[in-house]
């Protein structure tokens, strides 16, 4: 069974976080960042979290993802406790069945961009041969079929954020974590990436969360959840 | 140490303490001028300590390099002092008959002058001020034996003193502190100093006999074992003292001395500071000139002696350090590239606030200054270290080789100044050019921190340097072919093809093209056989600027290449490596960053492959040379043992009769007799000689011409065979026609000065166009003059002696003729100097059998055997010594390592948190991180060890084609595995922390890192 198979045949709730307090201890301070945090998240919902600066969000998107551990609380992806999971298991999962999409810095500068959208592929075992041919087939989808061999530095930053979008799904992942993915880009662009990822999220049925300033982005989405000092102050559907 | 490459050490040390003052003066001015620089540079160095802890440990390599050297050569330096002074002890200078006096001119030379001589000499010379006695004396060297305990020695100084002023002279003591007088002793009584009655295991009261001739053993009873002596012969380890007449009596001497002995005011160890003043106000006086006599300062000349081989040692290990120190500067300019890489959006601030270029380069400076001040204070410390480790590893060496000679650590003041200076100015100077370059950033690209565009390379530095790289080099290729300078003529070819890349830069040609057409350029003409530019030019001449240059611009070129190059460098990993599934992705990143940031991969790629490069090259050439050593027949011309003469007084007449007669000497099968006469001077006939100089001639006899198995390395044309000169044919001739000579290969001058020689103060054949290099030599004609008979004559040099195996003890030095055209000339049958014998074969101890027959005629022998083995095994570890020196080098490859992962893990934080994000595990981040620097290190090792191989092999066919046939090319492929093993090794643990520490990394706090 692939991914999309187990995308399609899993429950509902793809996201569950219960109570989730994320602590930064400065040695001097400390920091809340999140305040008693509980969440879910459907299958093939596109969420957008929206808030000031400071509020909250990336820890939040980070701390669902796995990829920052919380202080107290439980986040389940798939009924499955990340707590539970060794940083070896959650790797394998981060490579195998999530994608990620940031504001910037988001590929490897010395890879070409089919190299970048290869790696996840070949970081979870995928053969060299195989992995070029997804990654391609995901730049094609992305339209960027005629810059795969160029350098992050020789791309504009719509084109960028389109290989990392590429990068984020040619594993097929049930979960793209998208944090402020429209940031650095001029609103045109902007608009395209949005496109794209909503053609994915209905074609495929994968979920997207997806961390924004922008009201633009968030009306895109089918959910939108406001945070303010750590705590979540509205969820809109 | 007085001088350094020739110049005086408290001149170098005088000017490097004004650029130092300077350097100082104006830092002291900024830091006036600019507290805030000072706060900012300050904070800088202790913001990462470990950081700065390695930064220092690069810088500072530079200067413990120049520490060693100095430290070397100090030791050294104050070893042959110290041994000078304690074996002559009082003794600072001594007056003896002058051979080139014109008193003697036509008639032969005396051995002795007149008693009568020596009131007048003591008057004039202990009225001088800084002379506190004098003592004459008549000495000869002896054999002895000591009757009682059946021990001997053959090598023994007899000394007669005049008792009246021996004790002025010195005063000796028994083991119990009581005073020896000399006119204490009984006629058949002596002294003998405690070293000397330890080496004939003597006690007061034993009967002690001196061998004064055939026959004759005089017998004496030791009477008292001295503290000290009056003087003690070359290599004697034992001194017999006795009144001046009763020596006189024995020797068939009376009213004769050899010499009268002189100490100077102060203790051993100060009174030679008057010898040149004294020599100088005393040296011409009357007394002396009239009768033909001179003063010798003999501690002196051994301090001096001293002084310029610690100088040849500086020479010799900061020659062989150059690529150390080169590399070392390379590492200096790295880190603070890459500092202000790291710094360049905290820069790009500070200009954007107001901060001038000026104050930017001062903040650097400061901050450069803090580290090379620091690392020029820990080199020095450093090298000292290293350098006192290397003198105990070079005297556990040499300790079996010289009974007398103890290599001991010392340091001078005035060299731990100098290497300090030296290292801290050479450190800020790279510093300041560092600074200057990195502060050229354009504030917008330093803010966003984004990279520098690659830009078409149409600017005007590029045209201006093209020119005088491109026209410079031209220039000095022209005119290296009149001064004959290889070195000169490499070096402007090298830099060529670099000023033509920069022109077609400028032209707007793709910097991978021109530079890769450099590095292709310049890789062919450092690989080419040196055969092809010899061909252009016959009289090169060369030294060790042209490895230096080779190994620089050799990797230059291969490096060039390798980074200007990168994707077939990378298609290659991913196509091999890359196929295995768990380490694909790995492979990927830890080829694709290095190839990414080439100016740093470049650079450390370079500073390992320098090294590797030149320590291959080296290892390669000593192996040649010391495999000619088991050439046994070559390098002892097919004889067993060779024995010394120490002393005149009991000669052997015919040592063909003496082993006949001799039944414990039946084993000798063949025997050859050298006669050497020292008191020589020559004349190269049609030269610009004006002077006679001295030199020795040796009359060999028949037998020796018969059958020597010695080679002959350059003869006239005549002597020309398909594998070099007919030696046989040569030495043929000399027996058949008198007059004919050769001579030793250090008479002939040659072109390359590879071999650190000190100066030769002896004759050479310098005659135009004569190299030791050249195919055949013109006959040379050399007006010999005797100075014992006081008769001219001419001998006409047909060939050269084979320079490895002159270089041995065997041979004497100078010219070798026929014993009877020696004898025909002078009229003088001087005795046999130098014995070399044949043996049955597997004859157990040879020389001691030989030493033990003739004991009475004081023979001192070698076995030959027993010293190739020792010199070949001294040889290697002093040449693994100098590997273990040269491998310093690498440690700056791999604190470059080092640094760059140090950095790498700063300014890939983001990256390091994507790639966490994506998949990688924290093993495939920390082995992605050692495949990074193993990727630089092993480039580094692989560059160093192809470029080292191809070089060493041309360098062997060289010397093949130029000096010796016979050596061969090894590889010592083990050596060359364990080198570049270790250095990879050892590069892994500077670059493990920096990995750890990446794979450490929490990837949300890093992708929160921007």
């Amino acid at each position: 069974m692939n991914n999309q198979d187990q995308i399609n045949n899993a429950s509902d709730a793809v996201i569950v976080a219960e109570n989730v307090t994320k602590t930064y201890d400065t040695g001097r301070i400390k920091v809340t960042a999140l305040n008693d945090v509980t969440l879910t998240v459907d299958r093939g919902e596109m969420v957008a979290v929206m808030g000031p600066s400071g509020c909250g969000k990336t820890t939040l998107l980070n701390c669902l993802s796995g990829l920052d551990e919380i202080s107290s609380g439980t986040v389940k992806i798939n009924n499955t406790e990340l707590s539970t999971m060794s940083d070896k298991v959650k790797t394998k999962y981060r490579a195998q069945r999530m994608g990620y999409i940031f504001q910037a810095f988001n590929l490897l500068p010395v890879l070409t961009a089919r190299e970048n959208v290869e790696m996840p592929l070949l970081v979870s075992g995928t053969s060299a041969k195989d992995a070029k041919e997804s990654a391609e087939n995901a730049l094609d989808l992305v339209g960027l079929t005629d810059w795969m061999e160029h350098y992050p530095a020789e791309l504009s930053g719509g084109q960028i954020q389109r290989v990392t979008i590429a990068r984020s799904l040619v594993n097929t992942p049930e979960i793209v974590w998208a944090d402020e993915p429209t940031g650095n880009l001029d609103s045109e662009n902007a608009k395209d990436v949005m496109k794209l990822m909503i053609k994915l999220n209905s074609e495929n049925n994968q979920t997207f969360v997806i961390v924004t300033h922008s009201d633009e982005v968030a009306a895109l989405t089918n959910r939108t959840i406001f945070m303010r000092d750590g705590v979540i102050e509205s969820d809109s559907k | 140490m007085d001088t350094i490459f020739g110049a005086p050490v408290t001149s170098i040390a005088l000017t490097l303490f004004i650029i130092f003052a300077i350097i100082v003066i104006f830092l002291a001015y900024i830091i006036a001028r600019n507290s805030i620089l000072v706060r900012m540079a300050f904070r800088n160095v202790i913001r990462r300590p470990a950081r700065a802890g390695l930064i220092i440990s690069g810088l500072m390599l530079a200067t413990a390099i120049i520490s060693i050297a100095f430290t070397t050569g100090d030791s050294v330096t104050y070893s042959i002092k110290n041994e000078a002074t304690s074996a002559l002890r009082e003794l600072d200078m001594f007056i003896t008959i002058d051979e080139e006096s014109e008193l003697w001119a036509n008639q032969p030379l005396p051995e002795y002058f007149d008693e009568k001589l020596y009131q007048e000499i003591k008057a004039e010379f202990e009225a001088d001020p800084d002379v506190e006695s004098t003592l004459a004396d008549l000495s000869k060297t002896v054999a002895v034996i000591n009757a009682t305990r059946r021990q001997f020695e053959i090598n023994a100084t007899m000394i007669g003193v005049d008792e009246q002023n021996s004790t002025k002279f010195e005063a000796l003591y028994d083991e119990l502190n009581q005073p020896l007088e000399i006119s204490d002793l009984g006629p058949n009584e002596i002294f003998i100093d405690i070293e000397g009655a330890e080496a004939l295991e003597a006690e007061v009261g034993d009967e002690i006999q001196i061998a004064l001739g055939p026959n004759q053993l005089t017998p004496f009873i030791l009477k008292g074992i001295s503290e000290g002596y009056y003087f003690k012969g070359r290599g004697s380890s034992i001194a017999i003292m006795m009144p001046l007449k009763r020596a006189q009596d024995l020797l068939g001497e009376e009213g004769f001395l050899s010499g009268v002995l002189i100490t100077n005011n102060g203790d051993p160890y100060e009174g030679v500071k008057y010898s040149d003043g004294i020599e100088e106000r005393l040296g011409d006086s009357e007394v002396l000139k009239s009768n033909g006599l001179k003063i010798v300062p003999i501690k002196a000349d051994l301090v001096e002696l001293a002084n310029s081989i610690g100088s040849l040692f500086v020479t010799f290990f900061t020659t062989f350090g150059l690529f150390s120190i080169g590399v070392g500067l390379l590492l200096i300019f790295l880190i603070f590239s890459m500092l202000a890489a790291e710094r360049k959006s905290e820069m790009g601030m500070a200009r954007a606030v107001g901060m001038q270029r000026q104050q930017l380069i001062r903040l650097f400076m400061l901050e450069g200054a803090i580290y090379g001040l620091g690392s020029a204070i820990i080199g020095v410390l450093a090298g000292i270290g290293i350098g006192l480790l290397l003198i105990v590893a070079a005297s556990n060496i040499f300790s079996g080789s010289s009974d007398d000679f103890n290599l001991s650590g010392n340091v001078s003041s005035i060299s731990v100044l100098t290497s300090f200076l030296l290292g801290a100015v050479i450190t800020f100077a790279t510093v300041f050019f560092a600074s200057w370059k990195i502060s050229k950033l354009n504030i917008v690209r330093a803010i966003r921190d984004i990279p520098d565009p690659q830009g078409t390379g149409r600017t005007k530095s590029n045209l201006i340097w093209s020119l005088i790289l491109t026209i410079g080099g031209i220039l000095l290729v022209i005119s290296s072919f009149s001064s004959n300078q290889f070195p000169a003529f490499i070096f402007g070819l090298a830099i060529i093809p670099i000023g033509l890349s920069l022109f077609f830069r400028w032209l707007g040609l793709s910097q991978n093209i021109v530079l890769t057409g450099a590095g292709v350029v310049l890789v062919v003409i450092f690989v080419l056989p040196a055969s092809i530019w010899d061909s252009l030019n016959e009289n090169w001449t060369d030294n060790f600027a042209s490895f230096f240059i080779t190994g620089t611009f050799l990797v230059t070129g291969a490096v060039l290449i390798f980074m200007n190059n990168n994707k077939p460098v990378l298609a290659f990993f991913v196509n091999t490596l890359g196929r295995i599934k768990s380490i694909a992705p790995i492979v990927k990143s830890a080829v694709s960053y290095p190839l990414r940031y080439g100016f740093r991969t470049g650079l450390s790629v370079a500073m390992f492959s320098v090294v590797i490069f030149a320590v291959l090259v080296n290892s390669m050439v000593v192996e040649g040379f010391n495999s000619l050593l088991d050439d046994r027949e070559r390098f002892a011309g097919g004889y067993d043992t060779i024995g010394y003469v120490l002393s005149d007084l009991n000669p052997i007449k015919n040592i063909e009769e003496k082993i006949d007669s001799t039944e414990e000497l039946s084993f000798i099968t063949d025997v050859s007799t050298f006669r050497t006469v020292s008191d020589t001077e020559g004349l190269v006939v049609d030269s610009n000689q004006t002077d006679f100089i001295t030199t020795n001639i040796t009359g060999v006899d028949n037998g020796f011409m018969e059958s020597n198995k010695f080679r002959i390395s350059l003869a006239t044309e005549k002597y020309i065979t398909e594998n070099g000169f007919d030696s046989k044919a040569v030495w043929e001739d000399l027996k058949n026609n008198p007059g004919l000579a050769v001579v030793d290969s250090g008479m002939i001058p040659t072109k390359n000065s590879f071999a650190f020689d000190s100066e030769n103060d002896n004759l050479t054949l310098d005659v135009e166009e004569l190299f030791i290099e050249n195919d055949f030599m013109n006959e040379v004609k050399v007006t010999i003059r005797d100075l014992e008979s006081g008769s001219e004559y001419e001998v006409t040099v047909i060939g050269v002696l084979d320079q490895f195996t002159d270089n041995g003890p065997i041979l004497p030095s100078g010219i070798f003729t026929s014993q009877k055209f020696l004898f025909d000339r002078t009229g003088i049958n001087s005795d046999a100097t130098r014995y070399l014998f044949r043996v049955e074969e597997n004859y157990p101890d040879p020389s001691v059998a030989i030493e033990s027959g003739l004991f009475e005629h004081a023979i001192q022998t070698l076995d030959l055997e027993e010293t190739l083995i020792e010199l070949q095994s001294q040889q290697r570890s002093f040449f693994d010594l100098l590997t273990g020196f040269m491998l310093l080098g690498l440690v700056v490859g791999i604190v470059s390592l080092g640094v760059i992962s140090a950095r790498a893990v700063v300014e890939r934080r983001h990256a390091i948190g994507v790639m966490r994000a994506i998949g990688f595990s924290k093993r495939n981040v920390l082995l992605t991180f050692i495949g990074e620097s193993s990727f630089i290190g092993i480039m580094g090792i692989l560059i160093g060890i192809i470029l080292g191989i191809v070089t060493g092999i041309n360098v062997m066919a060289d010397i093949r084609d130029s000096a010796d046939p016979d050596i061969k090319t090894i590889i010592p492929w083990v050596k060359f595995a364990l080198i570049g093993i270790g250095a990879y090794l050892m590069s892994l643990i500077t670059t493990l922390i920096p990995a750890l520490q990446a794979s450490e990394v929490a990837p949300a706090e890093a992708l929160r890192y921007e």
